[in-house]
């Protein structure tokens, strides 16, 4: 395989698994209003839980599925713990969201070995640098995003979500429960990124606790760049993001890789502050 | 089948309601007329559970709402089609009308292909996102969307407010057919001529309080009513 087609499956792996991520937050936020900062942290733990799950059963697939299910609890906890709470807080959300994402890094860090860096087994990934396995992470990927889409566009409770994500006064006079579509919001967006996250954790080969930090900006970044609140938007976004980085870690240098990232920040905030993809909503009658 | 007992609402400083009493009911149609900030928006709010009472009862169907969630007021069968139509914008208008039918656990297929024949300029439109629909579309799809919980109370916020007078006519002709079908409604309204035409009993809201009320024809004769609210003719 060519070094250039490499690059371009790297590149959709990790647009992935970005994608995920900002569709996580993007999701959560419309539904919620809240834009959990600590939701690449959360990525995090889904990751380790992979890791852990795949010491006892050495398949990828099981290891998604537990990450998916401890990190959806997890969001359960972390919304009746604190976001519940915080109905209306304004800026002191984003607050939150950052002293949550140091409390999970330290945790991470206390019971993992001083963070010391932990990676998947050769029984696990084997290969992972084979075009064959690859293939297998975007297809798991895929695979969340399809189901998550599909849920969202022809279920019921996914409709409901979608009316709650549009209106929360009209969602509650059309019956809708909505403090109990918000509490759901924080499981399925929990789960997504704990998903994403033992697929990040098989990219990047390692674990530490401090990998949430770094994607935590390429995820902002990304759900900026796509518009806030919309899917479409992160996915594209995450793309392009991710193609740009990979190609820039190629070609010029993995130094390169975060200053495109803040200078994509830069040039969206200036030239399109609603994103390239945000959703028109003055229509409102 | 709907009371409201000395309604009292307030934000925070400002008193909204100063103790209206109304009475629906069953099978008739009942409007509350009243100019720009009455409080006829606040009251339709405080039926649903939307703002709290500071004092005063809501009684549906002989029991207390209290501080019933909205949720629960809307599986008792109240529904509210809200001024500004309340628009799901991303939705399309068939995902609006089965959310609307989301408290209904059966039956929803035969409840949209009944709102379809009520509805019939709705049906090519199914696949349209609500935010692309004119103010009239957006009205019915409003009250199609409402109607697909099966309400027994169908309260309305000046549904007729920013449409063309054939518009408003559709609406009109809407109303009067659930009417004849058996479901009650309260209509908000500032527009006279409709709420007169629908209702068999019309209340007067001034700046939260009750200032007069009566049949369409006894309040059409009072002088006050003439002055105030028809233009003097
Ligand atoms: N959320 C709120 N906070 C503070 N004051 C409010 C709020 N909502 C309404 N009011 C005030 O309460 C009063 C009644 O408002 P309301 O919306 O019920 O009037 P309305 O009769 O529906 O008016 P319109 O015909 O313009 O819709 C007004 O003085 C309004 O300014
Ligand atoms: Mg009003």
């Amino acid at each position: 395989m060519s070094l250039f087609t490499t690059q371009i499956v790297n590149s959709l792996v990790l647009g992935g698994v970005y994608a995920l991520l900002s569709i996580s937050l993007t999701f959560l936020y419309s539904v919620s209003g809240v834009l959990q900062l600590a939701q690449a942290d959360v990525m995090v733990v889904g990751a380790y839980c992979g890791y852990l799950t795949t010491l006892l059963v050495p398949n990828l697939v099981v290891g998604v599925l537990v990450g998916t299910l401890v990190t959806g609890l997890l969001g359960l906890a972390i919304y009746e713990g604190i976001f519940r709470w915080m109905r209306n807080s304004g800026h002191l959300i984003l607050v939150a969201g950052l002293a949550l994402s140091s409390l999970i890094e330290e945790s991470l860090k206390v019971i993992f070995l001083s963070g010391h860096p932990v990676a998947y087994g050769q029984r696990v990934v084997g290969n992972g640098s084979s075009l064959g396995f690859q293939l297998l992470l975007l297809g798991l990927a895929v695979a969340i995003g399809a189901a998550f889409q599909i849920f969202l566009m022809r279920s019921r409770w996914g409709r409901a979500l979608r009316a709650t994500a549009d209106d929360h006064e009209t969602a509650r006079l059309l019956g809708i429960p909505v403090n109990l579509m918000v509490r759901l919001s924080f499981v399925i967006s929990s789960a997504l990124a704990g998903g994403a996250g033992v697929l990040l954790a098989v990219i990047f080969q390692y674990i530490t606790p401090f990998i949430g930090g770094q994607i935590e900006f390429t995820a902002v970044a990304v759900i900026l760049f796509g518009g806030l609140g919309s899917i479409p938007g992160a996915i594209i976004g995450s793309f392009i993001l991710a193609t740009s980085q990979v190609f820039a870690t190629t070609y010029l240098s993995s130094s390169y890789q975060d200053a495109i990232t803040f200078g994509l920040i830069v040039l969206i905030l200036v030239f399109r502050p609603k994103g390239l993809f945000s959703v028109s909503r003055e229509v409102r009658a | 089948m709907l009371t409201l007992q000395n309604v009292v609402v307030r934000y925070g400083g400002i008193e909204a309601l100063h103790g209206v009493s109304i009475e629906v009911p069953q099978s008739r149609a009942v409007a509350v007329i009243g100019a720009n900030g009455a409080g006829k928006t606040t009251l339709a709010k405080s039926v649903m559970g939307l703002v709290r009472l500071t004092s005063g009862r809501v009684i549906f169907q002989g029991s207390d709402l209290g501080r019933l969630q909205t949720e629960a007021r809307v599986r008792l069968g109240i529904g509210l089609v809200p001024e500004g139509r309340g628009l799901l914008p991303t939705l399309t208008v068939e995902e609006n009308l089965l959310v609307g039918g989301h408290t209904q656990k059966t039956e929803i297929r035969s409840q949209l292909a009944h709102i379809y024949e009520e509805f019939p300029m709705l049906l090519p439109l199914r696949r349209r996102a609500a935010r692309l629909l004119s103010g009239g579309e957006l009205q019915m799809l409003a009250i199609g969307r409402a109607l697909m919980a099966r309400p027994r109370l169908l309260i309305l916020d000046e549904p007729s407010m920013g449409l063309s007078p054939k518009a408003a006519g559709n609406v009109l002709e809407a109303l009067q057919h659930l009417k004849h079908a058996g479901t009650t409604i309260l209509l908000v309204e500032q527009n006279t001529n409709l709420a007169f035409e629908i209702a068999d009993y019309v209340y007067v809201l001034e700046t939260g309080n009750n200032v007069a009320e009566g049949t369409g024809e006894a309040l059409t004769d009072s002088e006050f009513v003439r002055e105030s609210y028809l233009g003097g003719v």
